[in-house]
């Protein structure tokens, strides 16, 4: 009886295809927010470690090990989406399927965009017992995972529900999961618009011309937002809220910005800034970068509003907002029209999505107004991305924009870095295969490198 | 012409020796007494000579007529040859047959200093014995490990333990949760189960130090084993009772040195005159510079500031006096008070004896509202049924009740942290209330930082309660099949059961809302024994003893975690009073293993001796394909002084060999592929570490050789060992690159060897009637080598890691080495400082040194002096570093003596090298402010600055007794009475900075050797020993 005796009492040896689903969607979404935090907000100037006398991300003073922690909870997050995938194929359930291929696609998406060539043809498959998979291609990743995107959209059926346990991004809305489905697609679609063999913006056209066919978001409320409850396990990625805003301060890029606009967004992101006599001095950051001892502030700078993380709480997986400054800069591009409608939409919808209110007027602001110009739908974009896990970084790699201020103290020559370090344990454990990945990476494994869209 | 002698045979307390040889010298002819000590025995003439001896006694000559032959006094030999040890599955051997190394320590030497743990009398007495603990509280978990560490996994190290036949694993128990650096929650240590036995119910405890001598034990015992006896029943001549009482004291006697010259600030306010100053909240003295958890603020000069003022809860209306409160970490802490009393009862006649005692053990323990009681009671009992048959049974039970026991580890809710965070000018008092005012269960008193919590809060609302009982016992026949043919039946039962309660207040920093956890856990052991033996002499030279046996191993653990995180009502510790319905997770295990073994002793003319031992192991936690392993071992040993007659001083010279394998299984479920429980309803996830249907069992071969010697009729004693052990397709999870999908995988793989030597002198240095001097010196060394690790890993392997501190292990270190940053350094080796006068960060982590000694010693001794003992011990061990956060977190914030440097100047220029464009090296010249430098050159991260020379020196036990004599008792009915003063850990010479240098870190269920993360204060303790029979 030594087999039976050897089975686990505890754990299932069977999955059904919505087993592994909201640990899935919790798993990134949680680690995306953490990430958000911890490393896009340092280079994008949203905030900055103070006092931070040199050094420092914010200083593009990047760490060899800055991309382990993505690099390990993403694979590990597809292995678990790998295992959806087959569960559903076996189940033939088709919803699931479809959710899976989306999951797969944002994650890889990631993966690549943060590092370049990735393991995707041979990767989670250790249980075959493949322990050194090869590196694949930006262009290949991109090239696949865009297919599986368009075969997921055609496989929803919007006829047969989701029947396993509730999901807790859209509560087995089928019809929201295509829709967040084709609003990955046009943002992979536009991350790649640099490479013009692509005919990504031709693409990107015929999908926004076909909305019966290519459903997206058409509001806040469809958005792939999670509503972290705070019901245990569905809670705040900051165990200690506090930690969130421990020797943080907000960066005067991104305070000045909300300043000039008057914006309602500040009260729900910070805090006031204080004088040294503790009388509040209203929004007030400390520049990126700062060269020079800390004590040059004589002012108590304006930090995070911890209720931000504090469950109840939000996080931004895609919002609808990013949708419409998708459309706003095709059109603004000459590939649609009505780019100045989808500009206002955005912008509201980033406003919204915070819960704050649109001020009347707020588009009355000469520096608010349309004006025509990308750099304007990127700094609009740029808020509506925030706290959206890498996609300021990702989306100022691709455009350049917003421009942000530079400093002398910055390192790297004050150069936004283009990507981050492979692991070193991938030396370690995949020595060959990282050999190889440098070719495909075509430049030395650092963070000036540019990835293969990245034009 | 025949003559009859009879006479009787005594020890030197009257009572009878039951079994002693009577020999008439020259001839072959010989008896033995019988249970009274009585003996009968025909001899050639009334002249003859009888040899009466018996094994652990001296030898006397006596004549057949003598009048003495109706009591004959037989002294007992301190240095016996024939000294009689426990071995495998209970075996009595005679020591000078073994051909591996052991050494035994009795009662006496055990509980001289009255250990509440059993395990802790036997530090510094046995050579290559380690124990480490991580200072964890009153119950203080140990791991027990024996030459060094073999294995890859930080567990995988622990000897076995067997009371009484029954094997025990020595796990710890703790609550499994919570790294100790800032987990989740933190770890709490309810000790080893096996640390409940009754020290005062020990006979001895022999250590089977290696392989060779466990071999027939099979897996479990590859690191060695602790084989317990516990006392048996014997005849009295009195009541055969015996009572002993104790009462001690811990008291704390070392302490970090804390500076209380500067008090609260980050070092960075400065007043319109550029002084530091303080303010507890903004004030028109600044702004706010009360809530940092540093001290690098304003001296304490008389000045006055505006403080927070415990009567309206935030800061005061007026400036009061800035002051220390030299006492507000001290303070928190009390006098421990253990009392431990125990009785027994024993007696017995020619059929059977028996004993049974009862004890009980009530700890206060240092921290406030901490401590545990444990009741013991056990019963020893055999019996001759029929001249064939005799029943053995032994039961020890143990009641342990805690209402609650300290959280360790580097978090906010340990007691440890609010000793680093508390500030110099914060009173300890301020805290007491623990409520703020209208506010009870439902906001805690925290005026300073929401990282602190209020101590008092820890003790007393925090609570981590436990309620447990275990039974240890045996139940054994031995049946004689006829003269030569013996068969032992045995069953033996390990079971316990824990109730633990974790219980977190509302405003706790972790849970702002509360939290409750319940677990239940239940294990369960049973071993069924058989074992036949064969003896035969078969020709005067010659004698062979053959044993074969089997066992069935049946090990079942039910575990059940409740917990709600987020309470309706504060303060009331149900799972129905969570916010959410509880999350519950299972952690159920089950194991068999079944074996067959067999063992073979030849002797030649009682000077060479050889055992050949084989096992065969069926276990169900391997791949069916690879579930049988068979591993042997030999021993052999050669009575040098006897084959070659040696005379004059060099009495006795053994040498011994023994090569033996071993096999080891692992942990179930690691065959088949599983999903993790997943916190969401009908959820798993995919698990980390990839499963694997083919891997070998473990295999640990050993090679021992060794020298025993006396001198001077035998007053010296020498013994001295060197052994190879080396442990390959080591079952352990390595890791993988997680593009495979899986961060590790299940894997044989890693081969570690073990050499080392362990050295014992024993010596009488003053053998007089009036002052015995004994004195015993052991000293052990091991070097440790990873030779190999996994394929395509063959570069390192991580062991464990603790703050920033990593064990790592790579072919051709260790299994201990302690990797993390340190200084990066000019070509000269001085400190590089970066453009801002800091130190320059290492790109690349380093070997910072290893967390073993580089030999461990103990020296004891024992001075008698009419009816005055003196018993004195000391251990300590050279080499190997230690790694400490409290270290790191105490300077970061400016906490230590040793952090005044620059605090008068304002600044700090680092000694050090400022590396230039061009290449060159230039001094560094620039000014920091003190907090800044200290930050960074103590940085958590820096493992060189914050680690430490682990040497220490302990004088471990000191004793003084005073036993009775016997005419002063005469007319009572007190047959002995023993008064003692002792102490233990009396005294410490270390360099680490800390409590104690014989720390761990207690990380989840592992104690991670080389790392202190929030280590407590451990206590000497001073206490008075009363032992009265009757």
């Amino acid at each position: 009886d030594f087999e039976e005796v050897n089975e686990d009492p505890n754990r299932i040896a069977q999955i059904s295809p919505g087993t592994l689903i909201n640990p899935i969607i919790y798993g990134l979404a949680s680690h995306n927010a953490d990430r958000s935090a911890s490393i896009t907000f340092d280079l994008m100037q949203v905030s900055l470690p103070f006092p931070s006398i040199s050094g420092g991300l914010h200083r593009y003073d990047v760490s060899q090990n800055i991309g382990n922690s993505s690099w390990y909870w993403y694979y590990r997050w597809l292995n678990n989406i790998d295992e959806m995938l087959e569960a559903s194929i076996a189940a033939e359930d088709e919803n699931y399927e479809a959710i899976a291929l989306t999951w797969r696609a944002m994650v890889f998406a990631n993966l690549t965009d943060l590092f370049g060539p990735i393991p995707f043809t041979e990767a989670t498959m250790g249980e075959e017992g493949n322990f050194y998979p090869a590196f694949d291609s930006q262009e290949f990743v991109y090239e696949s995972i865009l297919a599986d995107l368009e075969r997921a959209n055609e496989i929803y059926n919007l006829d047969e529900s989701m029947v396993y346990a509730d999901d807790i991004l859209f509560h087995n809305d089928v019809a929201k999961w295509q829709k967040f489905t084709n609003s990955l697609h046009m943002r992979l679609l536009l991350r790649i618009s640099n490479r013009s063999e692509t005919n990504a913006f031709q693409k990107l056209s015929a999908m926004i011309n076909n909305p019966e066919m290519y459903p997206v978001f058409e509001n806040t409320e469809e958005s792939a937002i999670l509503e972290v409850t705070g019901e245990t396990p569905n809670v705040s990625p900051w165990g200690r809220p506090q930690d969130f805003r421990l020797s943080v301060k907000i960066a005067e890029f991104f305070v000045d910005n909300l300043n000039q606009w008057e914006d309602p967004r500040r009260p729900i992101i910070e805090t006031m800034a204080q004088d040294a006599d503790g009388n509040s001095i209203g929004y007030k950051g400390i520049p990126s970068a700062y060269a020079g001892a800390e004590s040059q502030f004589e002012y108590n700078a304006s930090t995070f509003n911890i209720e931000q993380v504090t469950n109840p709480m939000e996080i931004f997986i895609l919002p609808y907002s990013e949708v419409e400054f998708i459309k706003a800069e095709v059109a603004q591009r000459g590939f649609t029209s009505g780019a100045e409608e989808h500009y206002r939409n955005g912008v509201e919808a980033a406003i919204e999505q915070l819960g704050a209110e649109v001020p009347a007027g707020y588009f009355d602001n000469p520096d608010v107004a349309y004006d025509g110009t990308l750099e304007q739908i990127m700094l609009q974009k740029y808020y509506a991305l925030y706290f959206v896990d890498y996609q300021q970084w990702f989306e100022y790699r691709r455009t350049g924009l917003p421009e942000l201020p530079t400093t002398e103290a910055m390192e790297n020559d004050g150069i936004m870095p283009s990507r981050f370090y492979y692991p070193s344990d991938v030396q370690i454990n995949n020595s060959e295969n990282y050999q190889k990945a440098l070719d495909l990476l075509g430049g030395p494994d650092d963070i000036n490198t540019k990835v293969w869209w990245d034009e | 012409q025949q003559f009859n002698a009879k006479g009787k045979v005594v020890d030197q307390a009257g009572l009878p020796l039951p079994g002693a040889t009577i020999l008439e010298k020259g001839t072959s002819n010989g008896v033995v007494t019988d249970f009274n000590g009585d003996f009968n025995i025909d001899v050639a003439s009334q002249d003859a000579i009888l040899e009466i001896s018996f094994l652990g006694f001296e030898t006397i000559e006596i004549s057949a007529n003598d009048p003495d032959l109706s009591e004959v006094n037989l002294a007992e030999d301190e240095n016996a040859l024939n000294e009689v040890v426990v071995t495998a599955l209970g075996i009595k051997r005679e020591e000078k047959k073994l051909g591996f190394s052991q050494a035994t320590v009795g009662s006496e030497k055990l509980s001289q200093a009255v250990p509440t743990n059993w395990s802790s009398g036997l530090k510094g007495k046995v050579a290559g014995l380690n124990i480490i603990s991580s200072g964890s509280g009153p119950l203080n978990s140990q791991q027990i490990t024996l030459r060094g560490n073999n294995s890859l996994n930080p567990n995988g190290n622990n000897a076995l333990i067997v009371v009484d036949g029954v094997p025990v694993s020595s796990e710890m128990t703790t609550s499994g949760s919570g790294s100790a650096y800032g987990g989740s929650d933190s770890p709490i240590d309810y000790g080893n189960a096996i640390s409940d036995l009754n020290t005062d119910d020990i006979e001895s405890v022999t250590v089977l130090k290696g392989p060779g001598a466990t071999a027939l034990y099979g897996s479990r015992a590859a690191n060695g084993a602790l084989i317990i006896t516990t006392k048996s029943g014997k005849q009295s001549k009195g009541l055969g009772v015996t009572y002993t009482s104790s009462v001690s004291l811990d008291v704390i006697q070392r302490w970090p040195d804390w500076q209380y010259e500067y008090g609260q600030g980050t070092g960075k306010s400065f007043d319109e005159n550029g002084d530091p100053y303080y303010s507890y909240g903004s004030s028109e003295d600044g702004n706010n510079t009360g809530s940092t958890s540093s001290a690098w603020g304003p001296r304490f000069d008389g000045q006055q500031y505006f403080q927070y003022d415990p009567a309206v809860e935030g800061q005061g209306a007026e400036r009061t006096l800035w002051r220390p409160y030299k006492d507000n970490r001290k303070a928190f802490w009390r006098t421990g008070v253990t009392s431990i009393n125990n009785i027994s009862l024993q007696g017995g006649n020619e059929k059977g004896s028996m004993r049974a005692s009862v004890g009980y053990t009530d700890n206060e323990w240092i921290m406030p509202n901490t401590g545990y009681d444990r009741m013991t009671a056990s019963v020893n009992a055999n019996y001759q049924i029929s001249d064939k048959i005799k029943i053995n049974s032994v039961i020890n039970y143990n009641n342990r009740n805690s209402d609650n026991l300290p959280s360790t580890g580097y978090n906010n809710g340990s007691i440890a942290y609010f000793m680093i965070f508390q500030n110099p000018n914060v009173d300890l008092d301020w805290y007491r209330p623990i409520w703020e005012e209208g506010q009870e269960q439902i906001q805690q008193i925290q005026p300073f930082s929401s990282f602190i919590d209020n101590p008092y809060l820890i003790a007393y609302e925090a609570t981590n309660s436990l309620a447990s009982s275990q039974i240890v016992g045996n139940l054994s026949a031995t049946i004689e099949l006829n003269p030569n043919l013996n068969l032992l039946l045995r069953t033996s039962l390990n079971t316990y059961n824990q109730d633990r309660e974790q219980h977190r207040p509302y405003s706790i920093n972790r849970f702002a809302r509360g939290y409750f956890e319940a677990q239940d856990i239940w294990k369960q052991e049973v071993n069924s024994d058989f074992l036949l033996t064969y003896d035969k002499e078969i020709s005067k030279d010659f004698s062979l003893s053959v044993s074969a046996g089997g066992n069935l191993r049946d090990y079942q653990y039910r575990r059940t975690d409740a917990s709600v995180e987020g309470l309706v009502v504060p303060g009331v510790y149900k799972l129905a009073n969570g916010i959410n319905a509880p999350i519950i997770n299972t952690y159920d295990r089950n194991k068999k293993v079944n074996s067959l073994y067999g063992l073979a002793s030849f002797s030649f003319k009682d000077f060479i001796f050889v055992d050949i031992t084989g096992r065969n192991d069926w276990s169900s936690t391997l791949p069916k394909a690879n579930n049988s392993f068979f591993y042997p071992s030999v021993n052999t040993s050669f009575i040098l002084s006897d084959m070659f007659n040696f005379e004059g001083d060099f009495n006795y010279l053994k040498y011994r060999f023994s090569f033996a394998q071993v096999g080891n299984d692992t942990d179930p479920y690691k065959t088949s592929k599983y999903y993790s429980q997943n916190a969401f309803p009908s959820s798993a996830t995919v698990p980390t570490t990839l499963y694997n249907p083919n891997f070998k069992p473990e295999i640990t071969t050993s090679y021992e050789t060794g020298v025993e010697t006396r001198f001077f009729g035998n007053r010296l004693k020498f013994d001295g060992t060197v052994y190879q052990t080396i442990t390959k397709n080591q079952i352990i999870s390595v890791p993988l690159d997680i593009t495979t999908g899986y961060s590790s995988g299940v894997l044989n793989s890693g081969e570690v060897r073990n050499r080392g030597m362990e050295l014992t002198f024993t010596g009488k240095v003053i053998n007089t009637d009036k002052l015995r001097w004994t004195s015993t010196l052991t000293w052990s060394k091991n070097w440790n080598e990873v030779l190999e690790l996994a394929d395509g890993i063959d570069n390192q392997q991580e062991i464990g890691s603790g703050g920033q501190a990593t064990l790592l292990a790579k072919v051709g270190g260790t299994t201990t080495a302690i990797y993390g940053y340190g200084f990066v350094r000019s070509p000269d080796g001085r400190i590089v400082y970066d453009k801002g006068g800091l130190p320059a960060y290492p790109s690349e982590i380093e070997y910072i040194g290893d967390a073993s000694p580089d030999w461990e010693a103990g020296f004891y001794n024992s001075f008698q002096i009419g009816n005055f003992t003196l018993n004195a011990m000391l251990d300590g061990k050279y080499g190997g570093i230690i790694y400490s956060q409290t270290h790191h977190k105490l300077t970061q914030q400016g906490k230590l003596r040793s952090n005044f440097m620059g605090r008068e100047e304002g600044f700090i220029i680092g000694d050090g090298v400022v590396l230039n464009d061009d290449g060159t090296y230039s001094e560094n010249t620039k000014e920091v402010l003190p907090p800044d430098w200290y930050n960074r050159y103590y940085r958590r991260a820096n493992v060189e600055s914050n680690s430490f020379d682990a040497s220490y020196l302990k004088l471990r036990e000191l004793s003084i007794q005073y036993n009775f004599s016997k005419k002063l008792l005469k007319n009572t009915p007190i047959l002995g009475l023993n008064v003692s003063l002792f102490g233990r850990n009396l005294a410490t010479i270390s360099d680490f900075p800390i409590y104690d240098p014989e720390t761990a870190a207690l990380n989840g269920d592992t104690i991670l050797p080389g790392v202190e993360l929030g280590q407590m204060p451990s206590p000497a303790t001073y206490g008075f020993n009363l032992k009265v029979n009757l």
